[in-house]
């Protein structure tokens, strides 16, 4: 029941389609701070999640609708464990660089 | 900020540091037996993490490290009691750091990094050895501690083998690209590029428009920075809400704008580095004066775009969002995890209408002197605002901005 309600408990779902919507929704919380640096980072995320598009990452109306628990950082976090899961033999050359900006603004924001 | 390989290696040993208790203070012995643990589950995502970046530093593995990886995962092995949990948060990010810094080795088109890369590994993995043993040595298991002592002793044993190779830019040439322009450049850039996109009605509106109040939240918030009683911060938190009103599933199906992301996202970079006495006088006149061409041009894009019915939400959204009554297919389309168009009588859509009106009518444009050309819907002549093709005008709409 749990995973029907909540799309982020449900298994097989695509790695990538996690992570734009994760990357989406910390765009949001670091905006909704209303700091400084919380704006700064929503631009970082929104340029992350252009490099996701570019990956043509699937748009998940359920969990693009839904932000998961969680702070910002943690959703970062939880962004790039998904593209870690990813085979290594699958990365290519715009998801190498859409996590390495990841990574570079998990860095900025702390994680 | 520019993102080498150098540079995730070198985070992965800063965060095997943070794994490092403080000394001299030893926690009690169970919290040293936890810590111990975490350090053992950890240690299989550390040895796969440094055996893909070793492959793709060129590492045959043949060589003595091969052997080494096997020893590092039957240490970790043996000392699994069964406990389920967390590996240390700290190991595993190094572990994460140390793959991809791997995959970064690939992007490096050209000449192989050497025995550079090699080396950082090795030491990377060493290090992390030694702060395992350390951990097994403050949990008193002195037996294990040897062994992982002896095991970094083999890596740094190993680092020794390889044969020196002059550097090469594998490790040092940027993933991320460094910025290096100034802010009025890329203010102007930012501006020049937005308005192109904004200028001329369309028929198929850029999915990246989002950026715009984005962008123009950002420059109001730096701008209220030193001085947060101005109007720049009331403008901050205007453009907030109508970036916010799109949340959660709302988006514009368009094409891609890759000038008005490239200029943004530069804007953002120049930013990040610090903003000089100079720098938020420069936002600040920005954004009492031409910021007011895009807040409006913006504004009337939103509010075609919205009449037209262009943007979609995620079906899910609309029952909760309080839109009544709820069609038969938006019902069904909420069921299937389909996208619909979004409803103009939906909740959402007025708050997006409403957020961005409010925004491009912020109190501090109203004063300000415009030297670049604005729409004509959006300045204060009594012009017929002409929708783009196709789409209806919306006389007497409560959402129009106010000329």
């Amino acid at each position: 029941m749990q995973s029907l309600l909540n799309p982020w408990a449900r298994a097989g779902q695509d790695h990538l389609a996690r992570a734009y919507a994760l990357v989406s929704h910390a765009v949001m919380m670091f905006a909704e701070a209303g700091t400084p640096d919380g704006s700064l980072l929503a631009m970082a995320c929104l340029h992350v999640q252009d490099q996701l598009e570019d990956c043509e990452s699937p748009l998940d109306a359920d969990l693009l609708s839904m932000p998961p628990t969680g702070t910002a950082l943690e959703l970062l976090r939880g962004a790039d464990d998904e593209l870690n899961a990813i085979p290594p033999d699958q990365r290519h050359h715009q998801l190498l660089s859409a996590r390495a900006s990841l990574l570079e603004t998990l860095t900025r924001a702390g994680g | 900020m520019a993102t080498s390989v150098d540079d995730l290696f070198t985070r992965a040993h800063s965060a095997i540091w943070e794994a490092w208790p403080p000394g001299p203070v030893v926690p009690d012995p169970e919290r040293a037996a936890d810590q111990w643990r975490e350090h053992l589950r950890a240690w299989p995502a550390l040895a796969s993490g440094a055996e893909h970046a070793l492959r793709c530093a060129g590492q045959p593995p043949a060589t003595p490290i091969g052997p080494l990886l096997t020893q590092i995962r039957r240490l970790a092995a043996a000392g699994d009691d069964g406990s389920t949990g967390p590996g240390s948060p700290h190991l595993i990010r190094a572990a994460r750091l140390l793959a991809v810094g791997g995959d970064g080795l690939l992007l490096a088109h050209g000449q192989p990094p050497g025995t550079e890369a090699t080396d950082k590994i090795l030491t990377i993995l060493g290090f992390a050895a030694t702060a395992t043993a350390r951990s097994a040595w403050t949990g008193a298991r002195t037996g294990d501690a040897e062994h992982w002592f002896r095991l970094a002793h083999s890596l740094h044993g190993a680092r020794q083998l390889l044969t020196p190779t002059p550097s090469t830019p594998a490790m040092t040439r940027p993933i991320v690209p460094p910025h290096e322009h100034s802010l009025a450049a890329d203010l102007h850039t930012f501006h020049q590029t937005a308005w192109a996109m904004l200028r001329e009605p369309t028929a198929v509106p850029t999915r990246h428009l989002l950026q715009i109040p984005h962008a123009l939240h950002m420059i109001h918030r730096l701008a209220a920075h030193p001085d947060p009683l101005d109007g720049h911060r009331d403008t901050a938190d205007a453009w907030c809400h109508a970036a916010l009103a799109w949340r959660d599933g709302v988006r514009i199906p368009g094409p891609a704008n890759p000038d008005l992301t490239t200029a943004a996202h530069a804007l953002a970079q120049t930013l990040t580095v610090g903003v000089t006495v100079r720098g938020a006088s420069l936002l600040r006149d920005y954004g009492t004066d031409r910021a007011r061409v895009l807040a409006a041009a913006y504004a009337d894009r939103v509010h075609e775009t919205v009449h037209a019915g262009l943007p979609v939400i995620a079906a899910k959204r609309l029952a909760p969002s309080g839109m009544r009554p709820l069609p038969l297919e938006v019902a069904d389309a909420a069921r299937a995890g389909r996208w619909v168009p979004l409803p103009l009588t939906s909740p959402p859509a007025q708050q997006i209408l409403d957020a961005t009106t409010a925004a491009a009518t912020s109190q501090i444009y109203q004063g300000s002197q415009v030297r670049s050309p604005v729409p004509a819907a959006a300045r204060g002549r009594d012009l017929p605002r002409r929708p783009p093709p196709g789409i209806p005008a919306t006389p007497g709409s409560h959402h129009a901005i106010p000329r």
